[in-house]
């Protein structure tokens, strides 16, 4: 401690800097960045082509597509006489900086770590990359309204998952170093910051201050309890009706996780991917003989509201939901989320 | 499992055999290229490659005792196994497993069995009855009271070992058929019924089941009234499979997932579980 006024925990950083230091993290990390593609944002290998947007929030992809990428090679085969060669990706071995994922898909991460590293083996790309992953966070000033992270235990300042956390002010960005990680990635830069002092502190806590949120969070035992009880409830081909099972809420999702491997190539050589795949579909549990146990419209659905409030629940998992709305921005059918919590829950726990 | 999750350990085929008069089910024999064969048990499964067609699930037909190869008897369904049954001797596919639990061999250390099989899903059984059979289990285990069925008479597998089982002094074999040809001298009826018929004893008995979806929903009815408790019929469940790990998030019957859970289960906790069994 040398400065009494100032943190060593938070560094300061002029706006106009933000790009020389994303080049500089570029030059030695992977790192990767919002941009826009199209309409909706999403998190891309940092670079000069398009233009960074810390505005959108959310961010319409999510940080998964980072951790869990779209398609994925597990490995290559090559056919040599009746011998095949099997060779699984390179690891690479630079840090792996996510700049500017929100609170919301910062949560995420822990749901996608018990699906991948809670297992009896971790999936070792997963592994490979979250052991890699530096998370700078971004507080979100202004929530988009359909946004109800607080709902599902969270906010828009909620720094947990982060290893960074920024908060921009007017004109300069508050860097808050949570772990080690978080200041191992940005030491070699301290020169480009200033120790962030008493009154800028006392700035972030106003902002956050001002994003509290009035809805408290859910109790997610009891939502688990009520959903568990209506198993066969109508009001599931109610929904079920309104659903064009496009699977958009389930790729937009930051949590949801379910994939499909496959094989591209010939039986000379090829590559063996994952891909993103859905329990909204169904060929996603269709058997070979034809036999489908999610064969109709409100066994999917149902599926889909059950692994997040239900089953991850009560194998002691995550909930599956954090609230980020991106499901309810963009189901072509209307289905809201949002409306399926508040009918288990009306009385929001306090 | 000790290789890369996702990556298959190598095994060449050493032989192949085609079990059925509709020659649409092949017995794999497979030996491993290079490390060991990695402990198994009756009841598990592994995941099998053909490189460029894809992966999908097989129980374990062999039985562990059973050293330096192990077997996989699979029905032609799809891209997979149109695949696989192209394949001869000295060709190289793909193996991950064990993955899945086995029967709970413990628990029927002084329980009489009841066996109860049809179609295909007979391989796990085989090799389930093989264990029994053996020296290490033999004195421990009770009475084994073995019910399989099929189609018509040119679809039992493993027809040669069925034979010796007639002999086997543990065991009482009960074979049905659908529908009979000039050859079959047994009981021409529905599995359910057979055992209905037979009437094994239930006292101190743990009844395993494992078929094509009807022969298992009759069948279930059937042992207890006989008097087999839920918690002691045990059910091998079968659900479209991809990573076998309790991960890609298809296989599961409520929150558990037949791949990392299963694929074994009582009746106790399928009803629990889903309506769907
Ligand atoms: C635990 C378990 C043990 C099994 N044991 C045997 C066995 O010993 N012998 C045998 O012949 N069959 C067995 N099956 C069924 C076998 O897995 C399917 O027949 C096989 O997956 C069909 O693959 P396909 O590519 O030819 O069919 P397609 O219809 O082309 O299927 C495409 C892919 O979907 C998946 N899939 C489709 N149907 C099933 C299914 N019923 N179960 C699991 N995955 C499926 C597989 O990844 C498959 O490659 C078992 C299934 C399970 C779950
Ligand atoms: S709100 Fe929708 S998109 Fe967001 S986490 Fe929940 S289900 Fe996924
Ligand atoms: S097969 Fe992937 S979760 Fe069971």
């Amino acid at each position: 401690m040398t400065r009494t006024n100032t943190s060593d925990r938070s560094w300061t950083l002029p706006a106009g800097a933000l790009p020389d230091l994303l080049a500089a993290l570029a030059a030695t990390c992977e790192l990767w960045t919002p941009r826009p593609v199209g309409g909706g944002t999403r998190f891309l290998p940092h670079g000069e082509d398009r233009p960074l947007d810390l505005a959108q929030t959310p961010p319409a992809h999510s940080v998964k597509a980072v951790l869990f990428p779209n398609p994925e090679t597990l490995f290559t085969y090559r056919r040599n006489g009746n011998d095949v060669a099997l060779t699984p990706p390179e690891p690479d071995g630079r840090s792996l900086i996510v700049f500017g994922a929100r609170a919301c898909d910062a949560r995420a991460v822990a749901a996608l770590d018990a699906v991948f590293l809670g297992r009896s083996i971790p999936d070792p790309a997963y592994l490979e990359r979250r052991e890699r992953l530096c998370l700078v966070g971004l507080a979100c000033v202004s929530p988009a309204a359909t946004c109800f992270c607080h709902r599902m235990g969270s906010g828009p300042f909620d720094a947990s998952g982060m290893d960074v956390q920024i908060v921009p002010l007017d004109d300069i960005y508050v860097f808050h170093l949570l772990t080690k990680r978080g200041e191992a990635c940005l030491a070699p830069f301290r020169d480009r910051f200033e120790a962030a002092d008493g009154d800028t502190l006392k700035k972030v806590a106003a902002t956050k201050a001002g994003l509290e949120g009035a809805e408290p969070s859910v109790d997610f035992t009891a939502l688990k309890d009520a959903v568990k009880q209506h198993r066969d409830d109508p009001y599931w081909e109610t929904l079920a009706a309104a659903c064009l099972g496009c699977g958009i809420c389930t790729f937009l999702c930051p949590v949801c996780s379910c994939f499909s491997i496959t094989d591209t190539g010939n039986r000379r050589g090829g590559r063996r991917v994952r891909y993103w795949d859905a329990c909204m579909f169904p060929a996603f549990t269709k058997e070979a003989s034809g036999h489908n146990p999610r064969g109709d419209e409100p066994a999917r659905v149902k599926q889909r509201f059950f692994h997040k409030f239900y089953y991850s629940i009560e194998n002691g998992e995550p909930p599956g939901c954090v609230g980020c709305g991106r499901c309810v921005i963009h189901c072509p059918a209307g289905i809201d989320i949002r409306e399926i919590v508040s009918r288990f829950q009306p009385e929001a726990a306090s | 499992m000790n290789r890369s999750l996702f990556v298959p350990q190598r095994m060449e085929i050493v032989k192949v055999t085609d079990e059925v008069a509709t020659h649409d089910i092949f017995t794999f024999e497979l030996a491993p290229l290079g490390g060991g064969i990695a402990p198994y048990l009756p009841g598990q499964f592994a995941e099998l490659s053909v490189f460029g067609a894809g992966e999908a699930p097989f129980g374990y037909a062999s039985s562990p005792h059973e050293t330096g190869t192990v077997r996989f008897t699979v029905k032609r369904m799809g891209a997979l196994t149109r695949e696989l049954h192209r394949l001869g001797p000295g060709a190289v596919v793909g193996m991950r497993g064990p993955l899945g639990n086995p029967f709970p061999l413990d628990r029927f250390e002084g329980r009489d069995l009841i066996v109860v099989g049809g179609g295909y899903a007979f391989t796990t059984l085989r090799s389930l009855i093989a264990t029994l059979l053996t020296d290490k289990h033999r004195k421990r285990a009770g009475r084994i009271t073995l019910f399989y069925g099929v189609r018509h008479p040119g679809l039992f597998l493993y027809k040669g070992e069925l034979d010796r089982w007639r002999t086997a002094k543990e065991l009482s074999l009960h074979l049905t058929v659908d529908a009979a040809d000039e050859t079959w001298k047994g009981p021409v009826k529905l599995v359910p019924d057979l055992v209905r018929d037979t009437a094994p004893a239930t006292e101190n008995a743990v009844a395993v089941v494992c078929g094509p979806p009807a022969m298992i929903r009759f069948t279930l009815p059937v042992l207890e009234t006989l008097g087999v408790g839920e918690e002691n019929i045990l059910i091998s469940m079968e659900r479209k499979m991809k990573c076998g790990v309790g991960m890609c998030g298809r296989c599961n019957l409520g929150p558990r997932f037949v791949c990392k859970d299963g694929p074994v289960f009582t009746l106790k906790e399928l009803r629990e579980l889903t309506d769907d069994y």
